[in-house]
């Protein structure tokens, strides 16, 4: 027959074309189903209402635990210690914001003793460090103190356009803003010993800010300092070289910005010698702010909080709460699904 | 007040999005085979480790590089408050699909999950053999003076003809000759079959 010999081979061909007699190729392959019965499901609902309601018990006591101890500080509570019967926040609005100081003095008591480490935070409220084009206004490479031009994304505070027309050191509107209220503790008249090392992230300042070199001429001649600054970078903590310029601690703490518009940083630990060695003893305590940071304008508040710490972290009960109400709708839940299994009977059903 | 910045929140989002949504996928899967207990293990295990390797400062070091995630996972990784709330979040999300399956097998199940449950349990084979051996030690009480040798007294034939003797039809017995007839009586061979096998 005509076409024999094309058939023969397309035998063969078809032969060839057909998937190997495995079983993943036949669909073969063992597979294991769960089926939820009331045997399986009711022991995990009873286990799981059985475990998280201790763990949220045992995150509750360990967020009532810590102590902590805010001050609002930004206009009624610190009134301005050299112009009569005007808060801080006046003074610097009748100033018209052009970088003056204000101090103030806030006398609080603190009637439990704050044992163990203790740290001191400051507090915005109303401050979105989260805005999309406030965090990309930065530049990576010229904190590591590598040459070359700031980047652009620092506009409008790459350059001082208007002056010199150097690059601003550090450029961006996140190292502009930069938090310059200094806040310290007395205790009654002795000075409440703090270090402002050991606050920013290890890995931070490992890796991520380095100065460059030749650093005091970096900054006082061919970089100008950043608009808002009343100190140049190289002027922030001149004792400690360590701790100065790009490599400030308080610095790259504000650099990591914060993800909600209430947040607080680190500002200084306790450092536990003399009379601090177990901590912050109970009684009357006097707070000196040098109010420099204005945050009426936008309606922003600024907060001192004094802070106790667990393993867990800062004050949260939220978290234990949240434990205890999935844990009590478990039980519920097994309570509701056990009377439901013994009573409703369904039709031509095996007894399971 | 929270603490927290932006790049660790992120990652403490998409980290809890991809260990729950992988996890409810697994709730929802019919056929567990090992390819899919690889894809599901090692997607999260994967997740995990590419982002302490990426997000480590080696890795910056290494390839100098300077970005705004660096030491973010060692941060968020290495508390024991993320690993809580990531549990927590998992209950959350998961204990409403697991209830919503485990009702709907136990109090609304279709043909086919009564099936799988059979087949699970045997359930029917069970019924099957105790409804047998129920029979069996019914029809040997029943039986127990029937046999042929008495026949011919008086009394023996109404009794066999009156269908007492008869064998019930075992309704969870899957025999090929009572399909269809499932309620009807078993022919009159059937009944001496019977008879001869208790004898």
């Amino acid at each position: 027959m005509p076409g024999q010999g094309e058939t023969e081979e397309d035998h063969e061909q078809q032969k060839s074309k057909k998937p190997a007699d495995t079983a993943f190729k036949q669909q073969r392959l063992p597979a294991w189903q769960p089926i939820i019965t009331a045997n399986t499901a009711l022991p995990v609902f009873l286990i799981i209402g059985l475990t998280f309601i201790p763990i949220g018990i045992v995150l509750v006591i360990t967020s009532e635990r810590v102590l902590e101890h805010d001050i609002d500080y930004t206009d009624t509570n610190c009134m301005s210690t050299t112009a009569a019967n005007t808060t801080c926040a006046q003074a610097l609005e009748n100033a018209n914001y052009t970088g003056q100081t204000c101090t103030c003095r806030i006398n609080f008591a603190l009637d439990k003793s704050f044992d163990g480490d203790v740290y001191f935070y400051y507090g915005l409220i109303n401050y979105y460090q989260n805005h999309r084009r406030y965090v990309r206004s930065r530049d990576d490479n010229q904190l590591l103190g590598k040459e070359g031009a700031a980047a652009s994304e620092c506009q409008p505070f790459q350059k001082n356009s208007t002056g010199s027309g150097k690059d601003y050191a550090p450029c961006g509107a996140i190292a502009n803003s930069k938090f310059n209220d200094t806040l310290s503790l007395l205790y009654g008249s002795e000075n409440v010993s703090v270090t402002n090392l050991g606050i920013a992230w290890s890995t931070d300042k490992a890796v991520k800010f380095k100065n460059p070199d030749n650093a005091s001429n970096y900054f006082s001649s061919t970089h100008d300092k950043p608009p808002n600054w009343k100190l140049s970078a190289w002027e922030l903590d001149e004792p400690n070289p360590e701790n100065n310029g790009y490599q400030n601690e308080d610095f790259i703490v504000w650099m990591r910005t914060a993800a909600m518009p209430t947040f607080r940083k680190l500002y200084r630990k306790l450092l536990r010698n003399s009379t601090f060695q177990n901590g912050l003893p109970k009684g009357d305590y006097t707070l000196v702010v040098t109010y420099n940071y204005p945050v009426t304008s936008f309606a922003g508040r600024k907060q001192f909080i004094i802070s106790t710490t667990s393993w867990m972290g800062g004050k949260n009960p939220f978290l234990g709460w949240s434990y205890i109400a999935v844990g009590i709708v478990c039980m519920i839940t097994f309570v509701v699904f056990f009377i439901l299994h013994k009573t409703w009977k369904i039709q031509n059903r095996p007894p399971m | 007040m929270t603490q927290i910045d932006l790049q660790s929140f992120g990652f403490i989002i998409g980290t809890i999005i991809t260990v729950v949504v992988n996890l409810e996928n697994a709730l929802e899967i019919w056929y567990w085979t090992k390819f899919y207990h690889g894809t599901l293990w090692m997607t999260i295990i994967i997740y995990f480790l590419f982002y302490m390797v990426a997000y480590s400062t080696t890795f910056s070091k290494i390839f100098r590089v300077n970005f705004d995630y660096v030491g973010v996972a060692q941060s968020v990784l290495f508390t024991g408050h993320f690993w809580l709330v990531l549990l927590l979040i998992c209950a959350i999300l998961l204990l409403p699909v697991y209830c919503r399956e485990f009702y709907r097998i136990r109090f609304q199940p279709n043909e086919t999950d009564k099936a799988r449950i059979n087949q699970k349990y045997r359930h029917e084979e069970k019924a099957e053999f105790i409804t047998e051996f129920r029979q069996k030690v019914q029809l040997k009480k029943q039986l127990a003076r029937s046999s042929y040798a008495f026949a011919q007294e008086e009394g023996w034939g109404p009794l066999i003809t009156s269908g007492r003797m008869q064998v019930r039809p075992n309704p969870y017995s899957r025999t090929s000759h009572d399909l269809g007839m499932l309620h009807a009586s078993p022919s009159h061979s059937d009944n001496l079959r019977n008879l001869a096998e208790t004898l």
